[in-house]
């Protein structure tokens, strides 16, 4: 009984250091998760990862659509909490051979464990051959975000869903 | 149980009641990084964002007029009613009342001008995308000061002609204010209106001119608004002691109060929404609240304040703007999605900063304290008037304690702003 005593006091002095220190968040960019993200049902929000990168860090998303037509991959800063940000996107067929003539491209956002989207109505505008810019972007929530690029061509309609940590960060740490 | 009274049983029980105290509470959970991470972005308040569309915003010349303006009762047709009316300094810039109250009572809840100054869109509804042009509505409101434009110009011109015309330039001679009508302005939605026929009589020179010092009465007191911004509260101190590792940090901070900030960053998920250091994404959402008492329909509020500012005569890029839209000043207006449907009976996220002494609470005011605001957050009842509930709400699990969350609340309060600020100065 004497030694649980002193061990529960020791505890606690633990939990009073340990709760101090400053986490140490990774300045690595989210790593690309190709394929599709399961939709989940209105799931509990949860917290942003420890590795959510700092607003500021390169962030390049990138993989092969669904049906396997297109591959893209997704360039931006990692954007400020509630801040408007742009992408710069790159999109070839699978076989890395340029895209037809007249491909569009839209680039969205949704949270699929809130069930909702952005507010802000993005433009994406063609940036150069297989390149497009979008701007207007903004997520005004932390945590998952799925990024969506639906690409049409004639060489078939096709979607990348991107998966995002959206740091807590509204002002800089 | 009974503990054996033995010299080490007494040290280790001391040892023990020590380390309680030192965290205030001996059983908390460390934060985890997540979680640190998250409290350390919700603190300390913001510094000023830089107004683009009004170039005076940090001239202290206007905010010294716009702080007389401010509080200003000859800037209302009886002469009764300033801005003060419904935002006193004393109740952090709010009235004490669910609806506000000018001439009239207003459907809507008098906000909080503290930390209202980095907001992208304000109001309730968001139908106005500056500080300085907010200013503007509630004077020419027929329910808050019920004035018109021209009034104020001769009201600018008889008593501030000399303040003004140091900052802003000049005002129109005695003789161009005398010959302006008695009452005149614009009411798109009236045109038959006498004050709406008396500006369509004006030459376009005097309404141009009369619009100018009018948009100056608004630039001066955005630059006075921006002296009150949200200083540090308890919850700061806590957060800044865990910034620096201080391993004494739960002194800054009670027991309840903590509990309280871990189911508001957790289980609660209230962070969600409220966000940021201001404590809100400037976001609009639909909670489904209750109707509020006395209000006859319903309110659609940012499905209609989304539509009214990208037509606002004030909003960003128009000639009554500093702001350049080419410069990239008015990307907020220029990518708001007008169409969102869940824009629908949404209303903005409002800070949480100072929360406890700006009740009652939500856009009508439907809750007059934080235990009823938390309350509601439990069981969510009944259904949105229009549109559909936020679909990222969730009921407060039963695990969190509503006394702790209140306690976390009640953290978030600050000191006023520097008292020379507090009344209608020199």
């Amino acid at each position: 009984m004497r030694v649980g005593v002193v061990a529960c006091g020791a505890c606690a002095v633990l939990a009073c250091t340990r709760a101090a220190p400053m986490p140490s968040p990774t300045a690595t960019a989210t790593p690309a998760t190709p394929g599709a993200t399961a939709v989940a049902d209105a799931a509990p929000a949860a917290s942003p990862q420890p590795s959510a990168a700092l607003p500021g860090t390169a962030v390049e998303l990138g993989g092969r659509s669904k049906a396997g037509k297109y591959t893209a991959t997704l360039r931006f800063s990692v954007p400020k909490l509630g801040e408007l940000f742009s992408t710069n996107l790159r999109v070839t067929l699978a076989s890395g051979a340029a895209l037809p003539d007249g491909a569009t491209v839209t680039v969205d956002a949704t949270m699929p464990e809130h069930r909702h989207g952005m507010m802000t109505q993005p433009a994406t505008t063609v940036a150069g051959p297989g390149l497009w810019r979008t701007d207007g972007m903004k997520l005004h929530m932390q945590g998952r975000w799925v990024f969506a690029v639906d690409v049409s061509s004639t060489a078939g309609d096709d979607r990348l869903e991107l998966p995002f940590e959206q740091p807590p960060e509204a002002t800089p740490p | 149980m009974t503990l054996p009274r033995t010299p080490l049983a007494t040290a280790a029980l001391v040892l023990l009641s020590l380390s309680a105290a030192a965290c205030g509470q001996a059983n908390d959970t460390p934060w985890t990084a997540p979680e640190l991470r998250l409290i350390l972005s919700l603190s300390p308040p913001p510094a000023l964002a830089y107004s683009a569309g009004n170039r005076f915003a940090d001239d202290d010349r206007a905010a010294r007029l716009g702080q007389k303006l401010f509080f200003d009762k000859g800037l209302s047709r009886s002469g009764q009613i300033a801005c003060a009316t419904c935002h006193e300094p004393a109740r952090f810039f709010t009235d004490g009342r669910a609806r506000a109250k000018g001439v009239a009572e207003t459907n809507r809840n008098a906000p909080t001008v503290m930390g209202t100054q980095n907001l992208p869109f304000v109001f309730h509804d968001g139908r106005k995308d500056s500080l300085w042009a907010q200013a503007l509505g509630p004077l020419e409101s027929d329910a808050e000061h019920a004035f018109d434009r021209t009034a104020a110009a001769r009201h600018l011109a008889a008593s501030y002609r000399t303040e003004y015309e140091a900052i802003f330039g000049s005002l129109p001679s005695q003789a161009e204010i005398a010959a302006l009508p008695a009452q005149a302005r614009p009411r798109p939605l009236d045109s038959t209106h006498p004050q709406a026929r008396a500006w369509a009589a004006m030459a376009e020179p005097q309404r141009s001119a009369v619009t100018r010092a009018f948009v100056n009465i608004g630039k001066a007191i955005e630059a006075y608004e921006r002296k009150l911004l949200p200083r540090p509260a308890p919850f700061d101190a806590y957060a800044s002691a865990l910034r620096r590792g201080d391993a004494d940090a739960a002194r800054m901070l009670d027991a309840p109060a903590r509990q309280g900030l871990r189911a508001f960053i957790g289980a609660g998920g209230c962070v969600n929404c409220h966000n940021g250091p201001l404590l809100t994404d400037m976001a609009f959402h639909n909670l489904g609240l209750p109707p509020a008492a006395g209000v006859i329909g319903v309110d659609g509020g940012r499905s209609v304040g989304a539509d009214q500012v990208r037509r606002d005569e004030f909003r960003c890029g128009t000639q009554w703007s500093d702001a350049t839209p080419t410069a990239g000043a008015c990307q907020e207006l220029h990518y708001l999605n007008p169409q969102f449907e869940d824009f629908l009976g949404a209303f903005r996220t409002p800070t949480l900063r100072n929360v406890a002494r700006t009740g009652p609470y939500m856009h009508a005011g439907q809750f007059a304290t934080l235990a009823e605001v938390v309350g509601f957050y439990q069981t969510l009842p009944g259904r949105a008037q229009v549109g559909h509930r936020d679909l990222t709400l969730q009921r407060l699990p039963g695990s969190v304690q509503a006394q702790d969350l209140v306690a976390f609340l009640e953290s978030l309060t600050g000191p006023l702003p520097e008292p020379r600020w507090l009344d209608p100065g020199g």
